[in-house]
């Protein structure tokens, strides 16, 4: 169903609220291409670099383990 | 001593500083532009005069370009703590996390609601209310990056917390010592207001391609007349925050402020050389110590030590640091042990053994005392640029106001500032990027100053793999620069609507 600006004015505030969202995505016209490439930025960021280049280098640790991998990190890279 | 590529942590840094630089770009920009932004649009408010209301578009306009394109390249950062300094992060604990949390949901709440309202509220709500969202959206930006300074602070200055060596962690004793340090306020305002300069600089200078043109010129006169005031006191604090940052910088990092003017024997009553070996004297006493003939420590005397500190206390050697930073790091080594094997004395023993030696930690990683003098060329080089543009900005706002006067500025004779104006843009993103290496290059080799250098706080990572990583960014952010300035570069081309286009803004 195609909604208006009109149907905002009528609707509760939470109504209100989702279709001046709505409205003004669809009332752009020079921000179409800015969305388009902060879409494209954020799933090379979160799809591509996170998943396959910047795991957490701790992330399968539990807190134990974390603890116990950097205290022996630390105690090892010192200089004797 | 485990042994640590060299090639890692090189890529690792350089890494870490092009996104950092890259994101840098895009933020003062940010920051300045709101203000301008929402100056325009008080005056439409006052006045309920459409010009005012058509500039503040236009430059709203620009600012959700660049809004669009930077928003989000910070996250990189995190990212990278994960990966490439997992020892840091780890070790940092809630100091860092507490401050990026409340970053994060600001920006998020703040800005994501705000921001809706100044670009799609036109028309749709108050012009009261329009008017605090354009306000919020800059308020809500600056308060971020309070908090992203204060964890870069932190990292300059660790305070407010004490090390626990059950979790390997330091953990947060002082929440208003670290959000509220003088190094941090000091921070917020030479770094936010660097960003108003840039802005301004900006707005000055596409004005003046619009005078260039001949196009749009009583917008152009209105925007440089605001952007030239509005420059010019954010560059006098700026000015004002960088003498006391390098008083601050003086008292709590005097390796820092020893490289910056590559000063390897130091002395009293010590003269700031400009360059080339042109020194004004007693400056540098003066800058350090608030008084002419105040002591300077140089790199040298910084290493040997013995030379009598601001507190009243006597310079330890660095040799004497790093000693007392090997037994930190061995009653680390003890109190796990001693906690594994259930003796609680000497587990105790070892915590106290800890905590009187712990501002020496990072001291136990150090194997050459010279490991502690950064890049002293790149340092003093980027330090007088910076400075050096701050007085060029100084004196481009005060001629920008004198010649916006009257006018004056349309006279075909003043031609020349425009081309000065439109140079200017380029050379105002160099003086940020030179502050960001004085502040971050001097801190080496301390991710965390005097308690976790570079070498101990980096990941065990292949060097190749960063080294991938680091092109991969390199064109990724090329990619994303030239789509902003495209259509960046386009949206200036068209330039602001002759008439009002209600919800054309963005």
């Amino acid at each position: 169903m195609k909604t208006t600006a009109a149907d905002g004015r009528n609707a509760g505030a939470l109504r209100r609220v989702w279709y001046f969202y709505l409205n003004g995505f669809r009332s752009m016209t020079y921000g179409r291409t800015l969305w388009v490439l902060i879409l494209v930025k954020l799933f090379i960021m979160f799809a591509i670099l996170k998943v396959f280049f910047f795991p957490d280098f701790l992330r399968h640790k539990s807190l134990a383990e974390k603890q116990d991998y950097v205290g022996t990190e630390l105690i090892n890279r010192s200089v004797k | 001593m485990e042994h640590i590529d060299p090639a890692l942590i090189d890529w690792s840094r350089a890494q870490f500083a092009i996104t950092a630089m890259y994101h840098w770009l895009f933020v003062p920009l940010t920051l300045g532009l709101s203000m301008i932004m929402g100056i325009m649009e008080s005056l439409y408010v006052k006045t309920g005069d459409l010009f005012w209301k058509r500039t503040a578009q236009f430059w709203m306009k620009l600012f959700g370009i660049n809004f669009a394109v930077g928003v989000a390249t910070g996250l990189i950062l995190e990212f990278q703590f994960g990966t490439n300094w997992s020892n840091y992060s780890w070790f940092v604990g809630d100091i860092f996390g507490a401050p990026l949390a409340i970053e994060g949901i600001l920006a998020f709440f703040m800005e994501a609601t705000f921001i809706a309202v100044m670009f799609w509220g036109w028309n749709k709500v108050s012009k009261g209310f329009h008017l605090a969202s354009t306000w919020l959206t800059g308020i809500g930006a600056s308060i971020s990056a309070w908090w992203i300074l204060v964890a870069n602070t932190w990292m300059q200055h660790p305070v407010g917390m004490v090390f626990n060596p059950e979790t390997v962690r330091n953990e947060m004793t002082d929440f208003f010592a670290v959000a509220f340090q003088p190094m941090a306020v000091t921070k917020f305002f030479h770094s936010v207001l660097s960003g108003w300069v840039f802005a301004a600089v900006f707005v000055v200078g596409v004005s003046c391609w619009y005078l260039l043109r001949k196009r749009h010129v009583k917008f152009a006169l209105a925007s440089i007349k605001i952007a030239a005031i509005f420059g010019l006191v954010g560059s006098l604090i700026v000015a004002f925050t960088g003498d006391k940052s390098g008083y601050e910088v003086a008292q709590n990092q005097p390796m820092k402020l020893a490289a910056l003017e590559n000063l390897q024997d130091g002395g009293n009553a010590q003269g700031l050389e400009l360059a080339f070996g042109i020194k004004v004297p007693y400056m540098l006493s003066i800058l350090s110590t608030r008084t002419a003939n105040g002591y300077v420590p140089g790199i040298n005397d910084i290493l040997e030590g013995g030379y009598t500190q601001a507190d009243g206390s006597i310079a330890l050697p660095a040799e004497e640091k790093m000693r007392r930073g090997r037994i930190a790091v061995q009653a680390l080594a003890d109190f796990r042990d001693a906690v594994q094997q259930g003796d609680t004395p000497r587990a105790e023993a070892a915590r106290d053994t800890l905590s009187a030696y712990s501002r020496y930690f990072g001291y136990g990683y150090v194997e050459n005392p010279r490991d502690l003098v950064p890049s002293t060329g790149l340092l003093f080089w980027s330090f007088r640029i910076m400075v050096g543009l701050g007085m060029l900005f100084i004196l481009f706002f005060l001629l920008a106001i004198f010649l916006g006067r009257k006018d004056r500025i349309v006279q075909s004779r003043y031609k020349w500032f425009y081309y000065v104006a439109i140079a200017c843009i380029p050379l105002a993103m160099i003086a940020g990027q030179a502050g960001w290496i004085v502040a971050e290059v001097g801190r080496q080799p301390w991710a965390i100053q005097d308690l976790l250098p570079v070498n101990a706080a980096i990941s065990s990572l292949q060097s190749g793999a960063v080294k991938t990583t680091f092109f991969i960014f390199l064109v990724l952010f090329t990619i994303l620069l030239i789509a902003e300035a495209g259509i960046m570069l386009k949206a200036i081309a068209k330039g602001p609507e002759e008439t009002e286009t209600a919800n054309e803004n963005n």
